[in-house]
């Protein structure tokens, strides 16, 4: 039998693994089958193809393979043409010219794809995600060989088998077209064999999708221009439409991408309609410091440039990057019931290898429900129990996501081996506790840091308990670290924050009993007047013995 | 000095309220006196500062062609810096308090 030239090539080069690339494992095997059962087909050239027969279908196979037809309806590479290329690989066996041996590729289709069109169909967050995962070690797994390069995504659960010509490949998602994991999966290839590096793709990457540098020049000056007109006018001759020119210059910035702009100036209407309804809390410096950080804000976005846009421009919503494996340990919860009308519970986590702070937010827009409903207890990252009851527990958290505010991510990618409840003096190094009140004024109690920049856990040489503040319905605790200085523990009375003064009473009531008892409190720290305070999270009265 | 930036931020307040219009002339003589007393309390910055926007406000009615951009520039450079100092400010009055409390224990013993 004679063949074409092109396709005897093509023929032998195509070892199994390509068959199974070009179709599957399932359909590969049972082309096999048939091809056992059945009678001997009959094949003829035709040009640069080969008709083969094989009992009621036609099948015409071509070079490159995964071009070939069938007479059969189906639209992908069918059972048919896997048996008529195997039959004919058959034929053009060691004995006839050159033989079926599959020589081992170099890939050079693949090689030169270009990564700006790769880049250009998964977007700039789904590469930077990939950038971030190939660096920690938890990137696609790769196994290139013959004629094939299998690329598995764990974290989107599919395998990609990647051929030349590459519009042949197949993916697990039954994708006939170049979906975003085969992109996904052979830029993954790229940068393994160094086809491309991090950087240039970095700056193969567009700043922001969709946000037009004129149109951000336009929406600043805008913003300058009507502020500065507000001011040359004064609040108090304003009218109270005003609030509303606020509100639609905070829409323009939503619409030009600034989202940081977008909230300075939500926060500047908050005001001006404290302002015109006349309400008691309404201060002027606070009126003025908004003011300001929207103009400041408005005139920096104005002259920035692309790489300082980005930064200034923030994002709409939180981003969860994957950090790998996290060994953390929970510390402490608290109930909230923010004005901004969610409420929840927020889970504050130590890593003990990094030595850092996480936390956890399972809240919940309360603003749709009448009265108070109790809500189950969250179950996450297939631990075997409640994040409530894992308390004081240390677990390792593999796959893990957080934002830029040290946020955990909920999501079921990653998975959590609780290791079991801990004290937490073998969990947290003694390093880590305040004892001396001026360090813990100079590095956590900065004015307008996140939250989580201000939690610390503080170990004071002794505790006074105070009589409770009728007036302002304030429980207090004064605390003294060994140079006399003091540190006030301050919680308000109200309905959410009732456990929490009924357990310091308790510790008061303990502490006059035994003022020697020795504590450490875990909280976040902030100014207030002239005096350093701390809102408690957790109390450990017996910190080496907890458990 | 916690006087000091109290009236600055009180004057400023004051600007917001009234307006460039009404209150800007009458602001800046005041502006040009406070920076006389921040440039001898040894805020320097504050006083150029204060001194720029009291000379632009003065300006400002003898002006055809008002253009208020660098005005509140210079207003809201000015409210940041308050604001700077006084969280600087607040966390020496914590430490100041902790040193009172020393020598008061030292006394005691």
């Amino acid at each position: 039998m004679t063949i074409p030239g092109p396709l005897a090539a093509a023929l032998a080069a195509a070892d199994e693994d390509y068959l199974i690339g070009l179709c599957n494992k399932g359909t590969v095997n049972r082309a096999k089958k048939d091809l056992a059962a059945l009678a001997q087909p009959e094949a003829t050239a035709e040009g640069d193809e080969m008709v083969v027969r094989l009992g009621d279908v036609v099948c015409r196979i071509r070079a490159p393979l995964g071009e070939s037809g069938c007479s059969c309806p189906s639209s992908g590479i069918c059972r048919h043409r896997i048996a008529a290329i195997l039959w004919l690989r058959q034929q053009t066996g060691p004995d006839e010219g050159g033989g079926p041996t599959a020589a081992s590729s170099d890939f050079a289709q693949l090689r030169v794809f270009p990564a700006e069109k790769l880049v250009r169909q998964l977007g700039a967050k789904r590469v930077a995600d990939l950038l971030v995962r190939q660096a920690s070690g938890e990137g696609a797994a790769i196994f290139a060989g013959g004629s094939t390069i299998v690329v598995e995504l764990p974290w989107r659960a599919v395998t990609v088998r990647l051929l030349e010509p590459l519009e042949h490949s197949s993916c697990s998602c039954h994708s006939q077209s170049f979906c975003v994991h085969k992109a996904e999966a052979l830029l993954a290839w790229q940068l393994q064999t160094g086809v491309t590096d991090p950087a240039a793709l970095r700056a193969l990457c567009p700043p922001e999708d969709g946000r037009d540098p004129e149109a951000v020049r336009r929406v600043c000056r805008e913003v300058r221009q009507s502020l500065a007109a507000q001011l040359a006018t004064g609040l108090s001759r304003l009218p109270p439409e005003t609030r509303e020119t606020v509100e639609r210059l905070a829409a323009l910035a939503h619409t030009a991408g600034l989202p940081s702009l977008e909230r300075a100036l939500r926060a500047l209407h908050e005001e001006y309609t404290a302002c015109f309804a006349r309400s008691a809390a309404f201060r002027d410096s606070m009126c003025l410091a908004r003011f300001g950080r929207a103009f400041d804000l408005a005139g920096a976005l104005e002259v920035a440039d692309e790489e300082v846009l980005y930064t200034l421009a923030g994002s709409f919503r939180d981003e969860y990057r994957p950090v790998g494996r996290l060994e953390l340990y929970l510390l402490g919860l608290r109930a909230v019931a923010g004005r901004s009308g969610y409420e929840g519970t927020v889970y504050y986590f130590w890593e003990r290898e990094a030595h850092r702070f996480y936390t956890y937010a399972d809240l919940r827009p309360a603003y749709y429900e009448e009265g108070a409903r109790r809500r189950k207890d969250t179950v996450l990252w297939k631990l075997p129990c409640t994040l409530r009851q894992a308390w004081n527990c240390a677990l390792d958290l593999d796959g893990a996501r957080v934002n830029n505010d040290g946020g955990l991510s909920s999501t079921g990618q990653c998975s959590a081996v609780l290791l079991g409840r801990q004290p937490p003096v073998s969990m947290v190094p003694q390093s880590e506790i305040y004892t001396d009140f001026s360090r813990l004024l100079a590095e956590r109690s900065a004015p307008r840091a996140p939250e989580r920049k201000r939690l610390a856990l503080v170990r004071p040489a002794r505790c006074e308990p105070q009589e409770y503040d009728r007036v302002r319905q304030t429980f207090c605790l004064r605390l003294v670290d060994t140079a006399g200085r003091d540190l006030w523990v301050e919680v308000r009375y109200k309905e959410t924050e009732q456990a929490v003064v009924q357990a310091l009473e308790r510790f008061a009531g303990r502490l006059r009993r035994r003022p020697d008892t020795a504590a450490v409190f875990f909280g976040s720290v902030y100014r207030e007047g002239d005096r350093l305070k701390l809102y408690p999270i957790e109390l450990f009265d017996d910190w080496e013995a907890v458990v | 000095m916690t006087e000091l930036l109290k009236e600055i931020g009180q004057i400023l307040g004051d600007l917001l309220r009234s307006g460039l219009d009404t209150g800007g002339p009458s602001a800046a003589e005041k502006l040009r006196a406070l920076s006389g007393r921040c440039e001898a309390a040894g805020l320097h910055t504050g006083a150029a500062l204060l001194d720029e926007l009291a000379g632009k406000l003065a300006a400002r009615p003898h002006a055809l062609q008002k253009d208020d951009l660098p005005l509140t520039d210079t207003l809201c450079r000015l409210v940041r810096y308050e604001e700077l100092c006084r969280q600087k400010l607040q966390e020496e009055s914590v430490v100041a308090r902790w040193q009172c409390l020393a020598e008061e224990q030292e006394q005691d013993t």
